[in-house]
């Protein structure tokens, strides 16, 4: 059943939409790298061939460090899950395991075929998942995630990666983390385009030549129906681009994740996914549509077209340029493997939106490349990759914000020529120095520059960048720091952010605060405080005393009449001398204490008259308790060794249940079948099948099998409706019936009986009073709430 | 093949042929389905075998990788094979499967299923806090009724309140009671039936990997 | 003696969750899990294949012998699959032993049972007694359906056609037998964990006892 990430309705298997609120549904089923299994969403080993699906286990105190130390470089930033390619069959099923629904958001549509790739991962990353897969070390057992919040040292929480607040403790591991370890599954990295031989330019390449209008862009995002800017962001928001005229909305079938449809607006479903390449979970974009930034360059008073900070995703393959900048890219930033991404997974709130919007961000840019921009051949528009890699906030600046370096610092790239400022044709070769645009002028580094307080964003404003293609620059990504660490956000100018930018925090701040809606905020494990632990030892202090006091000489409790141990103790008693009876031991050694008493009152009847006993168990603890049963029997006198005989244990449960009957029967057959058990479903199975053989008997001729059933109190209630059948010649339950069963058979009182069931008669007062106390209490603390 | 044809085939006609035993007392139904059963209950062994091998791989392998609960995982494991070793080669009977039967296995269980009065109590005394409707009302009611009246009182005179008491509970038990658990074995037992039945039909393969 | 004193301390360990989740109570209970699943594969071991390939008839295990290893490879991924014709073996079995059981053993008596109470022959209060039984069965059952439209509010209720506002008394009715019934197994577990916890108590204290006079040498 796949479970709508709006609604939460569970929905067949081949369902495509919602049957209750029409949102897409997502095939969550996860491809082994070894095997090509499909594996449902949540599975950590591969159930063919139990590959790792995702990463190992990690330790509480530093699962990032140990991550980290473990797999590799560690990539900036976290990504978001790509949307996969749309897959050509349709009726797959999903989720066969119930997901967060904010995480059900991240799913894509079913993961393609190995030689299709949705443009999620980026080979290096698919490779790198491949070549950190692990041999199954473990057996594929429910994953329990930690919570991360609560606590990451869950025993029973094999799952390397630490799960997301809103995860619930059963839940599995997203679709976008599992998926990695795919060939070709989408992923949550925005993964770059591979190269692709044909050297057609891409859509959006194409419109940005001809700089068509961005009518056709994405149309304005959808906030998400609770969706606020959170306070810390909506200082820094200017003034929203208005929305650009709807486009036909992406085309449902392509299975746009829920939590992007939240933001998205209407996106044009015009150009299908691009394949092989990766791409990103957003919708393809037009691609005509210009980022704010760029509109802002090109046309200042223009608001473009609104987006998601997706890069534009185009039916044609990258050139051959891009494609070479694409590799020289990765081999720079090295896209690490899943556990990389789960190191991640922290989700460090400065971390991921930090990232993500600054891979948003330069996708975004990267998707709007003017014309100028791409002409100026391989090293050029580093920004202008199709889908950008992960981490690539640190990606090569465009050779045209190569003037803004500061002098004296080293330059991105001295092979690189200065490319023609924006709104510029600029030649291919021998670019000149561009004049810097009015939007930049903010952000040159200056001596005065504010460096007051520690705030991040005067951090960023202040301080050039240390590493990276931006290494030198001073101030370029000042808002990132502040959707970094919105805790500790001081805006010290007025940042002009691109709407998606802004509708991207908002999906980080509702993913961190609990999802798309559907799911609360996490719920953090409650903690035993001291009063609830003198409360509980308290009450037990007081049920241990009245345990153990002895509050009166004469007995305090009377055996309580019951009709139905009086028919057992008429059924034994008309059992002839050496007449066989079968007793099944199927009661747990917990529940000893209190069947001790029932076993020794019935088996002490049994030897009266002279039974032959024979001794059969469907539980392994079983030929333990009989022999020690048939100790304490040999232990009276006038019993001999030869009126007791042990089948043993018999496995199969319902199975050997049929099969001891079945073998019991075969010849005369026992004349008395007693069951004495602490387990409701064992007794059902014992009057089930003592019914089928009955019915086989009957046809026969035979007579039928008289039932008996000696049973602990907790499961005398449930067993009601059987012990209570017309079948069943008498049953006794609990210790208040084995004083009533010995005084039916009219033996003095026992002093440790009847001392038991004085403290048993005190507790259960006592209990009384502590619930009725408890109750009391409560409605009156509810009266003075309300009143 | 094997992943789901075989064992499909294996199950329907496995079943069918028991099935027909049950009801169809003609030979030789009674004695295959007899023998069916047999071969059903050995295999079951080697069932309860590869379940307890399982959780044991799960605590060797959460020592092997260390971490947290390793200490507990290593008594689990410890406690396992030595046990294992002393019962496999005394059996039940003998003195140490004695001695661990009575001296840790059953005391300990018995404890932690004693633990939960304690619970139950504190959750009963929690019912109001919880949930304040008339169906909390009717349930501690009956609840209350249950824990008095279970067990008449000597020094009571049997007739008048304590009598009443212990009528009602009584009542409780053989009516109401009844009643409701009869109606949830009926449920359980029709979706038993069902359930067997589309397995029987092939319609509900659990053993297969599909 | 030994049995006694081992019995008492296990049983204080376990009860130390009362003052909550120490580490005495986790090796304790991963001692009884240790113990408890080494205490069963050595009686499954040794009562079910040994005695049981040993004993006469070797011949006719064979077959459930093959099965039975065929199962256990169901622990390899790599030859999993081998093990379904096992785990076929065994669901078709348990499912027809299942189904014979619920039939002839729940369905069929149950239903006779309920009916067979509903009789004037003891009198008025039987018969009475019978029938509210009756009422309630049927009532229970309807309980968990679905086709019977619930309002949870009064305002939804009055909404509701008449049909349906009757199938919403129909649900309450049987909810309120089962709250009973549960009612009823609430009680009749807390009176078997009063059971027991008086057991060990006693246990503990005598342990303590039977040593304090061994060592006083009473």
């Amino acid at each position: 059943m796949i479970r709508c990430p709006k609604c939460n309705t569970l929905n067949r298997d081949s369902s495509r939409f919602c049957s209750e609120c029409g949102a897409p549904l997502y095939r969550t089923r996860i491809r082994c790298p070894q095997c090509g299994t499909l594996n449902p969403v949540g599975n950590i080993f591969c159930d063919q061939c139990h590959t790792r699906l995702v990463p190992a286990e990690e330790t509480p105190a530093t699962p990032a460090a140990k991550l980290t130390e473990e797999t590799g470089p560690r990539v900036q930033g976290i990504s978001l899950p790509t949307r996969p390619a749309p897959a050509g069959e349709s009726g797959e099923t999903g989720a066969q395991q119930p997901m967060p629904d904010w995480l059900m958001g991240f799913l894509g549509p079913e993961t393609p075929e190995p030689g299709e790739t949705s443009g999620a991962v980026p080979d290096g990353l698919a490779e790198r998942a491949e070549e950190t897969a692990t041999p199954p070390e473990e057996p594929v057992t429910p994953v329990e995630l930690p919570d991360w919040l609560t606590s990451l040292a869950e025993e029973s929480a094999p799952a390397a990666v630490p799960s997301r607040p809103e995860l619930e403790p059963a839940a599995e591991l997203p679709d976008w983390l599992t998926g990695l370890a795919e060939e070709s599954a989408p992923a949550a990295v925005p993964s770059r385009p591979e190269p692709e031989p044909a050297a057609e330019l891409p859509d959006w390449l194409t419109g940005l030549a001809e700089e068509s209008a961005p009518a056709a862009a994405a149309p304005a995002p959808e906030p998400e129906p609770a969706a606020e800017l959170p306070d810390w962001l909506a200082g820094l928001v200017e003034e929203a681009a208005s929305p650009s005229p709807a486009a036909p909305p992406i085309a449902a079938e392509e299975g746009i994740p829920d939590w992007l449809s939240g933001i998205m607006e209407e996106v044009s479903a015009a150009e299908p996914i691009l394949e092989p390449e990766p791409q990103e979970p957003e919708a393809s974009l037009e691609p005509a549509a210009l980022p704010d930034w760029l509109a802002g360059v090109l046309e200042p008073e223009e608001t473009p077209a609104q987006r998601p900070g997706a890069p534009a995703i185009s039916a044609a393959p990258a050139p051959d340029w891009l494609s070479a900048w694409e590799e020289d890219i990765e081999e720079e930033h090295p896209i690490g493997g899943r556990e990389d991404l789960s190191a991640e997974d922290t989700w460090p709130e400065q971390q991921a939106p930090a990232s993500e919007s600054a891979r948003m961000g330069a996708g975004e840019m990267a998707a709007e490349v003017p014309d100028w921009l791409r002409a100026l051949g391989p090293r050029s528009g580093a920004v202008a990759v199709e889908a950008l890699p992960e981490g690539l906030e640190q990606a090569e600046l465009p050779m045209w914000l190569e003037q803004l370096r500061p002098p004296g610092t080293a330059p991105l790239d001295s092979s690189r020529a200065p490319e023609a400022p924006p709104g510029e044709e600029a030649p291919v070769e021998g670019l000149t120095r561009a004049e810097i645009p009015d939007w930049l002028q903010p952000y040159r580094p200056t001596a005065t520059s504010p460096a007051t307080g520690t705030s991040a964003l005067e951090m960023a404003v202040s301080a050039p960048e240390s590493e990276g293609p931006l290494s030198g620059l001073a101030g370029l990504l000042p808002a990132l720091p502040g959707v970094d660490a919105p805790a500790h956000f001081a805006p010290t100018m007025a940042v002009p952010l691109p709407q998606t930018v802004v509708q991207e925090a908002q999906l980080w701040q509702q993913l961190l605060e609990g999802g798309a809606g559907a799911q609360g905020r996490p719920k953090p494990r409650a903690r035993v405080t001291w009063p609830a632990v003198v409360v509980r030892v308290m009450v037990a202090l007081v049920l241990v005393l009245a345990s153990l006091l002895r509050f009166s000489e004469t007995p305090l409790a009377q055996p309580p009449e019951q009709p139905n141990v009086s028919a057992l103790y008429a059924t034994i008693e008309a059992l002839q001398p050496g007449a066989e009876v079968w007793i099944a031991f199927d009661y747990t050694l917990a529940d000893v204490d209190e069947m001790d008493f029932i076993v020794e009152a019935l088996l002490e009847h049994l030897l009266s008259r002279e039974a032959r006993i024979v001794a059969v168990s469907t539980l392994p603890e079983g030929p333990g308790l009989i022999a020690d049963r048939f100790a304490w029997a040999l232990g009276r006198p006038d019993v001999s060794p030869d009126s007791l005989v042990s089948r043993g244990f018999v496995a199969g449960g319902t199975a050997g249940v049929a099969q001891i009957l079945t073998s019991a029967t075969a010849d005369a057959g026992p004349h008395l079948l007693v069951v004495l058990t602490s387990r409701p479903e064992k007794l059902k199975a014992w009057v089930e099948q003592t019914a089928v053989i009955n019915g086989a008997r009957l046809a026969e001729g035979k007579p039928a099998l008289p039932l008996v059933a000696g049973v602990s109190a907790a499961a005398a209630p449930q067993l009601r409706p059987y012990l209570n059948a017309s079948a069943q010649a008498g049953w006794l339950s609990g210790f208040s019936g084995v004083a009533a069963y010995l005084q039916a058979r009219g033996l003095p009182p026992r002093e440790d009986i009847s001392r038991r069931l004085d403290a048993l008669l005190v507790t259960q007062w006592l209990a009384a009073s502590l619930l009725a106390a408890g109750a009391l209490f409560y409605l009156l603390a509810g009266k003075q709430k309300t009143g | 093949m094997f992943k789901r044809i075989l064992p499909t085939a294996v199950a329907i006609s496995a079943g069918l042929l028991v099935l027909l035993g049950a009801f169809i007392p003609v030979d030789p139904l009674p004695q295959i389905r007899a023998v069916l059963i047999d071969w059903a209950m050995f295999v079951g062994a080697f069932a309860f075998i590869l379940a307890y091998l399982q959780l044991l791989r799960v605590h060797l392998t959460r020592l092997r990788r260390g971490g947290k609960g390793k200490s507990t995982s290593l008594w689990v494991v410890l406690s396992a094979l030595v046990v294992f070793v002393l019962v496999l080669w005394q059996g039940p009977a003998g003195a140490v499967g004695q001695t661990l039967l009575r001296g840790l296995l059953a005391p300990g269980q018995s404890a932690l299923l004693a633990l939960t009065a304690v619970t139950l109590l504190l959750s009963g005394m929690r019912l109001f806090k919880v949930r304040r409707n008339l169906g909390s009302v009717l349930f501690l009611a009956v609840v209350l009724v249950m824990l008095i009246g279970s067990i008449p009182l000597a020094i009571v005179p049997y007739q008048g309140a304590m009598g009443t008491v212990v009528g009602v509970a009584d009542w409780l038990q053989r009516v109401p009671a009844l009643a409701g658990m009869r109606g949830l074995a009926l449920g359980v037992a029709l979706g038993i039936l069902l359930t067997g039945l589309r397995v029987l039909f092939g319609m509900t393969r659990p053993h297969s990997d599909d | 003696m030994i049995t006694l004193i081992a019995g008492a301390i296990i049983t204080l360990a376990v009860f130390s969750y009362l003052l909550g989740d120490n580490l005495l109570y986790r090796w304790a209970l991963a001692l009884l899990v240790g113990s408890g699943v080494g205490y069963a594969l050595a009686i499954v071991v040794r009562e079910v294949l040994v005695t049981r390939l040993m004993g006469t008839v070797r011949s006719l295990y064979l077959v459930p012998l093959i099965l039975g290893a065929l199962l256990l490879l169901k622990g390899f991924p790599r030859f999993s699959a081998f093990g379904n014709i096992s785990m076929g073996f065994i669901i078709g079995v348990g499912a027809a032993v299942a189904v014979s059981g619920a039939l002839l053993g729940t369905v069929i008596p149950q239903v006779r049972d309920t009916g067979a109470a509903v009789t004037l022959q003891g009198g008025w209060s039987p018969f009475l007694d019978g029938l509210l039984a009756l009422a309630g069965t049927i009532l229970a059952l309807f309980a968990f359906s679905p086709r019977v439209r619930v309002a949870r509010t009064a305002e939804a209720e009055a909404e509701l056609p008449r049909p349906a506002r009757l199938g919403t008394w129909v649900q309450q009715l049987g909810r309120g037998f089962i709250t009973v019934a549960l009612a009823v197994a609430f009680g009749g577990a807390l009176t078997s964990a009063l059971t027991l916890f008086i057991g060990r108590w006693w246990a503990v204290v005598g342990a303590v006892m039977e040593a304090i006079s061994r060592l006083t040498g009473s």
